[in-house]
């Protein structure tokens, strides 16, 4: 076939398929309706109050199983089931083994079995004195601003784990109840009034599996008598929630990428493998999207409040300038490229030891428009280095196989300038805009802070770059070498400060984190780069 | 000419980016080791470092003026460059005349000063008169004061950032009166934790009366006595309200309904004895198996006209009831009291090391927790000998048996512990004479017309304008002790300009007044004196220049990647040099 001919039949099926696609992931919008809802459906829209907003039983649930557990459903059944089902009977919590504990020096400091991974409460309940006592030196030496053991840091997050069961199985959290005088709800286990007893009532007929009519009608009583009460209009926001569980965006999202890069990779030389690699791709970007797009709707706020948000809007960036470049130059390999760190980040986004869930803001991160433009324009610096870091890895490796073809090896550099100009843009006037906000929100507009001493260093290194690349004394090869190793200074302004320095004013709600995962990533990049230098050396 | 182009060369510039770059590494490293104000003193704060970003200016200034006489071409490095050069500027104008500084208000306090960080002593001299020194920054020892006709020099001698008044035990030989001490080295591999204490018998000097708590371990040494035989009954013990014994009650007898009690028309009834006693899931109380520990004693006492009050007493924390017990809406003229066997004297259960000597010095040890006995055993010297939990083991280094015990001022080994501190003193022909004091205290030293006064404060700013705050708020994200929000109702006053402004400051919404501006930074609550509201003032006189050079490098950059015409780079030594525009 011609080429034109194939770009033509390409329009129309990747737009014929798109639609379909489309169609089918819009379909539980379109027939979301309360008729026809099976019991675990109608309870998962029970509204509760959860870290400080309304959100649906069912991400309640998710989010608190995995507090605890670590996964999302128990022994194959979903959180919301585990949760209904002994919601009535507490004490019963106390005995499921779903506490969970890896670290094996706490275990053998606890004397539990080392080859368990997890525990019931009342099993670890022997062993409490000594996780407390490890909590409190934790939090002495946090006063004194000293470092935490890998030990106490663990005893912290089961400690954390513990008090999760214990004010579950108490029925603390559970505020399901709208607060009569205050913004506050209440747990009907804790007040006790005619609501109280109407919920446990539901919960005992669900617990009868009295599910077709009983629990069918008391729900929707209850929801419809909450959605009354309470101040707040949040129906709308809580479907979505639902939806974006059930959805799991970024899930399809890296699959579809990683199916798309194999296509593109492995059977570009066939129309139908282009053909369906670019389809998939945008299939995983329109999940990519519809998942940033839904976090944003259901919060309310720019999609860049937590370590988790960055990394999938990092993404979204890198993809949208892997299209533009696409759209500019025609070559596929922008989108393998794309494709293939989007699977990366993906993975290290959901490997992440960082909250994922919808949760509210600390107030100085709070609807402030010069924080929003600043964050979202560093992240989007980040983006842009992104693609960079990953096209310079492509040049430099079919560059020392011998398998970059001379035209292509001009576009690639030519990009990467372009990129790496672009990106220290962002970069600049990112952090510019966030001394604006500081200014703005403690009147200083440079303090030194790492975070913002990194974004420094980073500039400075990409625009060393540049200046030699400008004056000619940077060859292709160096160029591509440096948007590799430069995308190190990025990811420890980005990560780095905040997870291995773990200092500063930027730390919000970042939590203490895990060096683990950038050890990983200088491995496989000094192995690379030792490849490379390899290669070179025995060719010259 | 020649020299400009050195300056001005980009390799120079790249290496002054390379050392910045190295440097802020290297910073940043620090401080995450040792804290943001070791790092602010060490690097940004200091003159090297000014130098250095002087260094930059000068660099990029030559390397602009040296592009002379200017083509088209050069625009866009024209504009990016001044936009540098500008902002470089605006910082230095910051750094110069600008002011920052924290303000604390109570409800209802006004104040007209901000700390500014660093401290200042201040000296009140026999006339009255009164003058301010500022500490310099390296914390060098500095004069106050001469005195030529007694030859008298007043100075502060030492000044300490992180102060800990340090016990030093010295053996006192036979003459003074017996009393141990033990050098005790603690580690912990799982804590990454290594002490040397001294542990000293009775000590009075600590708070902890004779026991010193390394974390969550308290060391302490006693004399080896045998356990008392005897044994208490239970008894609860009702007294009037002038102290009169009217009855006892031996709980070990189950009780047979009500009792009256003598002398009043009150009956006791529903007695039951918990020897060790805890708050148990449903606010009720349940024995716990653990040794006698706390006991406990639950009762009903009831008056003639009906009204009736239920009273839970513990042996050990005597006032434990009036905080966990709602208040009543009845009370009764009498008073009572749990006597009972307790476990240990003290209501410690948390994990200990006691050293037990007998009259003949033979040492043993004994680990407990929760008040049961872990181990024991011969203590010997320089053997390690493991706890048996938390990976901690101990060892004793040295035995002092006439131990005198006296403490000195010493900078912590620890940066993050201790007090900030200076030492006044003075020396004359008849000697030396020198007082330490810390942040708010007072200390004198006798002069030759009187004595003199000094106090240690952080130092302060005086602001043109005085600001009074009068009402703070907090909000909470609903059903949360997470702030989601707070702000300060406050006046400000100029007497100068007569004026007056009534302003609510928040997060993010700061008050702006003669180029200073007030934020809304943090606030304190839970102290006895009410809730406060913390304030960030500061000035920044250079921030104009920072925006506009900050634009102005923008659009230079986008015009020097973006417009061929304004970025063209002419062939240097006839190698063509413009690359990927």
């Amino acid at each position: 076939m011609a080429k034109r001919e194939i770009m033509a039949l390409k329009k129309k099926y990747i737009a014929l398929i798109l639609s379909v696609f489309l169609l089918i992931w819009l379909w539980p919008f379109l027939t979301f309706n309360q008729r026809n809802l099976s019991p675990n459906q109608l309870a998962a829209q029970i509204p509760i109050q959860h870290n400080g907003r309304i959100k649906s039983l069912d991400a309640f649930a998710r989010e608190t199983l995995e507090l605890i557990s670590g996964k999302e459903s128990w022994e194959k059944k979903p959180a919301i089931v585990l949760l209904l089902e002994n919601l009535n009977t507490p004490n019963s919590l106390l005995n499921i083994a779903f506490v969970r504990l890896d670290h094996l020096e706490l275990k053998k400091t606890l004397g539990l079995p080392s080859e368990e991974k997890y525990f019931s409460y009342n099993q670890l309940k022997p062993s409490f004195p000594r996780i407390t006592s490890l909590v409190q030196s934790a939090g002495e030496k946090r006063d004194r601003e000293e470092r935490t053991s890998t030990l106490e840091q663990s005893a912290e997050l089961l400690y954390n784990r513990l008090m999760a069961v214990d004010q579950l199985s108490a029925g603390e959290t559970l505020k399901v109840i709208p607060g009569a005088q205050s913004e506050a709800w209440e747990s009907p286990y804790v007040v006790n009034n005619s609501l109280s007893k109407e919920f446990k009532d539901m919960i005992t007929l669900y617990s009868a599996k009295d599910t077709k009519s009983g629990f069918i009608t008391s729900a929707q009583n209850w929801i419809h008598e909450v959605s009354v009460l309470s101040k707040e209009p949040f129906t709308n926001k809580l479907r979505m929630e639902i939806i974006y569980y059930k959805m799991k965006p970024f899930s399809y999202s890296w699959m579809l990428y990683l199916t798309a890069f194999i296509l593109l990779t492995f059977f570009q030389s066939k129309p139908i493998g282009q053909l369906s690699g670019i389809i998939t791709l945008m299939l995983g970007f329109l999940f990519h999207t519809g998942g940033l797009l839904l976090r944003v709707l259901i919060l309310s706020r720019p999609p860049v409040s937590n370590m988790f948000e960055s990394v999938i809007f990092m993404n979204w960036i890198l993809m949208v300038f892997a299209f533009i470049f696409y759209l500019i130059r025609k070559q596929n390999f922008f989108f393998s490229c794309g494709a293939l760190a989007s699977v990366l980040v993906m993975l290290f986004a959901n490997r992440l030891p960082v909250d994922k869930s919808l949760d509210v803001l600390a107030p100085v991160l709070k609807s402030n428009y010069w924080l929003t433009v600043h964050v979202l324009t560093i992240v989007s610096s980040y983006g842009i280095f992104g693609l960079a870091m990953i096209l310079g890895h492509r040049h430099l490796l079919l560059k020392t196989i011998g398998r970059l073809p001379l035209k292509e090896e001009a576009i690639s550099a030519h990009v990467l300038n372009r990129l790496l100009q672009i990106g220290l843009i962002a970069l600049g006037i990112g952090t510019v805009l966030g001394g604006v906000w500081a200014n703005e929100s403690w009147g200083r507009f440079w303090g030194w802070d790492p975070k913002e001493t990194w974004a420094l260093i980073t500039f400075l290194g990409y625009m060393v770059v540049l200046h030699f690349r400008h004056v000619g004394k940077l060859s292709d090869f160096a160029l591509a070498a440096c948007a590799v190793l430069g995308f190190l200074l990025v990811m420890m302004t980005w990560y780095g400060v905040n997870f291995i320095l773990g200092r500063g004013l930027h730390s919000y709600g970042f939590g203490a984190g895990n060096i683990k995962w950038a050890v990983y990533y200088l491995v496989v990049e000094a192995v690379f780069f030792g490849f490379v230098l390899f290669a070179k050396g025995k060719k010259v | 000419m020649w020299l400009i182009k050195k300056i001005g060369s980009l390799y120079f510039a790249a290496a002054l980016s390379v050392l910045l770059m190295v440097l802020l590494i290297i910073s940043t490293t620090l401080e995450s080791v040792h804290g943001t104000s070791f790092v602010q003193k060490m690097f940004y704060q200091t003159r090297w470092f000014d130098i250095l970003l002087a260094l930059l200016w000068l660099n990029i200034f030559c390397s602009t003026i040296s592009r002379f006489p200017f083509k088209i071409y050069h625009i866009g490095f024209l504009i990016t460059h001044i936009g540098i050069l500008g902002l470089l500027l605006g910082a230095l104008l910051t750094r110069l005349y600008g002011i920052e500084g924290q303000m604390a208000l109570f409800e209802g306090e006004a104040s007209h000063q901000i700390k500014v960080g660093g401290y200042q002593v201040n000296v009140t001299f026999p006339d009255k008169k009164t003058q301010t020194f500022n500490l310099n920054p390296a914390n060098q020892p500095f004069d106050i004061a001469r005195y030529k006709e007694t030859n008298l020099n007043i100075v502060v001698s030492r000044i300490i950032e992180h102060a800990v008044e340090q016990p030093v035990v010295k053996d006192g030989g036979e003459n003074h009166s017996k009393k141990f001490a033990l050098r005790v080295n603690l580690s912990s591999q799982a804590m990454k934790a290594n002490n040397s204490v001294w542990v000293v018998e009775g000590n009075e000097m600590d708070p902890h009366g004779g026991a010193t708590l390394v974390g969550p371990l308290k060391v302490s040494i006693r004399e080896k006595s045998e356990p008392t035989a005897e044994k208490k009954t239970p008894e609860l013990i009702i007294y009037s309200k002038d102290g009169k014994e009217l009855s006892r009650i031996d709980l070990t007898v189950p009780s047979k309904g009500a009792l009256s009690i003598k002398g009043t028309d009150l009956k006791i009834a529903q007695i039951a004895y918990y020897s060790n006693a805890k708050v148990g899931e449903k606010n009720q109380l349940v024995n716990s198996e653990q040794g006698g520990l706390n006991p406990a004693v639950e009762f009903d006492i009831s008056d003639s006209k009906g009204n009736k009050v239920h009273f839970v007493k513990f042996a050990l924390f005597p006032d434990f009831e009036s905080m966990h017990q709602k208040s009543s809406a009845h009370s009764f003229d009498v008073v009572t009291k749990l006597e009972a066997p307790q476990g240990d004297a003290e209501n410690y259960d948390g994990p200990s090391l006691t050293f037990l000597f007998t009259p003949d010095d033979k040492w043993s040890y004994k680990v407990m927790m929760q008040n049961k006995v872990m181990k024991e055993g011969e203590a010997r010297l320089n053997t390690s000998t493991e706890l048996g939990f938390m990976d901690m083991s101990f060892r004793v280094d040295e035995i002092i048996k006439h131990a005198v015990v006296s403490s000195e001022v010493a900078a912590s080994s620890n940066p993050k512990e201790g007090v900030f501190a200076v030492e006044i003193s003075s020396q004359d022909d008849a000697g030396r004479q020198s007082r330490w004091m810390t942040e708010g205290q007072k200390v004198g030293l006798h002069a030759p017309k009187g004595d003199i006064a000094f106090e240690l404060v952080s130092a302060q700013k005086i602001l043109p304008f005085t600001l009074t705050l009068k009402d703070f708020r907090k909000k909470d994200y609903p059903g949360t002790q997470n702030p989601s929000s707070f702000e300060s109702d406050v006046t400000l006053d100029d007497t100068k300009e007569n004026l007056r402004l009534e302003k609510t400051i928040s997060m993010n919404k700061p008050l702006d007044y003669k180029g200073y501006r007030v934020f809304q930074s943090s606030f304190m609550q839970g102290t006895n004196a009410g809730e406060a509201s913390v304030f960030t003032v500061a000035k920044n006189p250079g921030i104009t220049l920072i925006y506009l050079s900050s634009c102005v490098l923008f659009t230079g950059a986008m015009l020097q990647f973006y417009v061929k015409q304004f970025s063209r780079r002419p062939a240097i030594n006839g190698q063509k040099g413009n690359h990927g525009t």
